[in-house]
């Protein structure tokens, strides 16, 4: 199976790095100095108390790659504009796009561009960043992985492509529901990264004060009552797992989305917080708690020039 | 006019150095290296037309000062409990305080500890901060609104009227002090909790619309809590607020200073107030309920 992660920084460089050293055939597209360290050195990843370094193909234009089996999408969300048509060369009649980026939206807008029968819906489950060029540090262990076809079936590729997965080591979930999956996610991620960002606190730390748990409450209630809506029951277990989640987060962990507010980044705003009161207003459902987050982060969305 | 200044910071600083400079027995109190460069080199005062210093009396320790006529209150409200016992040997039989503090409860605190009729509420509306150990930058001209809480014509407010205009600080006497300290705490705990809760100055995040409705909405919270409780107040007042906002100049308000620059903040004076004082009365505030969740943990200095 010929792969190309596209977005190969702390999430895709490291399933990147774990499928190269597998033996299977991975192209990463990156870009400036990360591009030149992988080429020149190959990626290296970090994990808990090893390391490893692997030899791999590396471009940053996607034309000079051609077709592949399989695209791993896994750049930021906000970059969605721009490498959804980027991937086009990679992009053949019978080439599967798996989008494990964060939100629930991803996988619509690939398939706007190259078809549904194309996109596989999916989800990334690992703490991951890149350290320096060339090097990727994995936080959580194992990698994990879970994705499916729109309509539920266990296809024949997918069960391929969670073989590849599983032949690295990475934990794959093939999932008869990924629209649940997504919306799971979802229901801890778009809270703790929304309030830990307008916070500038860990979520942890947050949720450990009474007012700081009342307003998660009402933001993963706001999340499952529009998931509910929209077509995808969240009930109360559901509501009470993203909270223990959140609860049971490493003292200090901050959410991506975090850290990159506290580095002057650009924010993934819209998939993470935005859309939730963009569906919620298709289905009639009121975001007020995510309609204030929106707010209050809007101003910092695009990062500070000085870290552009 | 025999005066002390509880809290010789910008605000009170600024004042201080006025009525000194006017002639009137003004006693500052203050610390650290503040007072200590306030004693060596006196008070000096930048304002917008121009610059003076002026030899002032400084002390942290108000039983040296002994009674006064007047004692304006200036520190900044989380500083209430320690500081407020501490006047008593500033109280004469006569002796007038004007609570010039943020929020809306100083003066019934004050009332409570040193007998109600002997405040004078009064809200200030400036941009001044001590800009190094005895020195205040004053950016925009400070005004006073004060005024008794019942009394109507009285005296004394006409006295101490006259001493801040021949200061040079445009001072008016309100008949309803209250209601003025309301009309600024609605503005002001709204910008407040916006501007620090998304970390971006006034003039910069009202050019978001989402904001300036944020804006509008925690004012609307406020206004609605007193009303409530029985303040006069109209409900034109948010959106003249806005528009009057949009005239000024792009400004940091003093919470969303104090929050960046890690420093202990107003918040339980501002945000908090409108909740505590809402739910005293079942009225809901969920904006400003938001701003405090997300603010609390940094309120007495950043949070690590």
């Amino acid at each position: 199976m010929k792969i190309a992660i596209m977005g190969a920084g702390g999430i895709g460089g490291c399933y990147g790095a774990l499928l190269a050293q597998a033996g299977a055939d991975v192209t990463l597209i990156a870009r400036g100095a990360h591009l030149a360290a992988i080429q020149q050195k190959g990626i290296k990843l970090i994990q808990q108390d090893s390391d490893f370094t692997v030899k791999v193909t590396a471009n940053d234009d996607p034309s000079q790659v051609g077709p592949v089996d399989l695209v791993i999408f896994a750049v930021k969300t906000y970059q969605n504009a721009e490498a959804i048509p980027f991937i086009k060369p990679l992009v053949a009649d019978d080439s599967t796009v798996l989008t494990i980026q964060n939100g629930v939206t991803s996988a619509e807008e690939i398939g706007r561009e190259y078809g549904d029968e194309r996109v596989l819906p999916g989800s990334a489950y690992v703490i991951s960043n890149i350290d320096s060029p060339g090097v990727v540090r994995q936080r959580s262990f194992p990698a994990r992985v879970a994705f499916g076809e729109f309509n539920g079936e266990l296809s024949k590729r997918a069960t391929l492509i969670q073989e590849a997965f599983s032949d690295a080591g990475i934990e794959a979930e093939l999932s008869e529901d990924i629209n649940r999956a997504l919306w799971l996610k979802a229901l801890y991620n778009s809270p703790a990264n929304g309030l830990a960002s307008a916070a500038r606190l860990a979520p942890k730390d947050l949720i450990e004060s009474a007012e700081g748990a009342s307003q998660f409450k009402l933001a993963i209630q706001e999340v499952a009552d529009v998931a509910t809506a929209f077509g995808v029951p969240m009930g109360e277990e559901d509501v009470q797992g993203a909270n223990d989640l959140i609860t049971k987060r490493p003292m200090g962990a901050r959410g991506s989305m975090q850290v990159d507010v506290d580095a002057g980044r650009r924010l993934e705003l819209e998939a993470m917080v935005g859309s939730i009161g963009q569906i919620g207003r298709k289905v009639n459902v009121p975001t007020p708690i995510f309609d204030v987050l929106y707010t209050v982060l809007l101003p910092h969305i695009n990062g500070n020039s000085q870290n552009d | 006019m025999r005066i002390a200044i509880m809290g010789a910071g910008g605000v009170g600083g600024c004042l201080g150095g006025l009525l000194a400079k006017a002639g009137n027995d003004v006693s500052l109190i203050a610390r650290g290296e503040h007072l200590e460069a306030i004693r060596a080199n006196g008070l000096k005062i930048i304002r917008p037309d121009g610059e003076f210093i002026v030899k002032v009396d400084a002390t942290n320790d108000p039983a040296e000062v002994g009674p006064v006529d007047l004692i304006l209150y200036t520190v900044k409200t989380f500083h209430n409990r320690s500081v407020i016992t501490t006047l008593k040997p500033l109280m004469g039989a006569d002796t007038s305080i004007i609570s010039l503090q943020n929020g809306v409860e100083s003066h019934e605190l004050l009332g409570s500890v040193l007998g109600p009729s002997n405040i004078l509420p009064g809200a200030y509306w400036a941009s001044a901060h001590v800009q190094t150990p005895g020195v205040i930058s004053e950016d925009v001209l400070s005004k006073i609104s004060f005024g008794e809480i019942e009394v109507t014509g009285s005296l004394r407010a006409l006295d101490i009227r006259k001493v801040f205009r021949d200061a040079g600080i445009e001072a008016d006497i309100s008949t309803d002090p209250v209601q003025v300290l309301w009309q600024k705490f609605i503005v002001h705990s709204s910008l407040a909790g916006v501007t620090s809760a998304a970390q971006t100055r006034a003039g910069e995040l009202l050019q978001f619309p989402d904001a300036r409705k944020m804006f509008l909405d925690a004012m609307e919270e406020a206004l609605a809590v007193g009303i409530a409780r029985g303040i006069n107040l109209s409900e034109n007042l948010t959106q003249e607020s806005l528009e009057w906002i949009d005239t000024l100049p792009d400004f940091q308000v003093s919470m969303h200073g104090d929050f960046e620059a890690g420093r202990v903040t107003e918040l339980d004076a501002l945000s908090g107030a409108v909740i505590r004082l809402g739910k005293q009365i079942g009225v809901k505030t969920p904006v400003h309920s938001f701003f405090y969740s997300v603010l609390l943990p940094h309120k007495d200095g950043r949070a690590v």
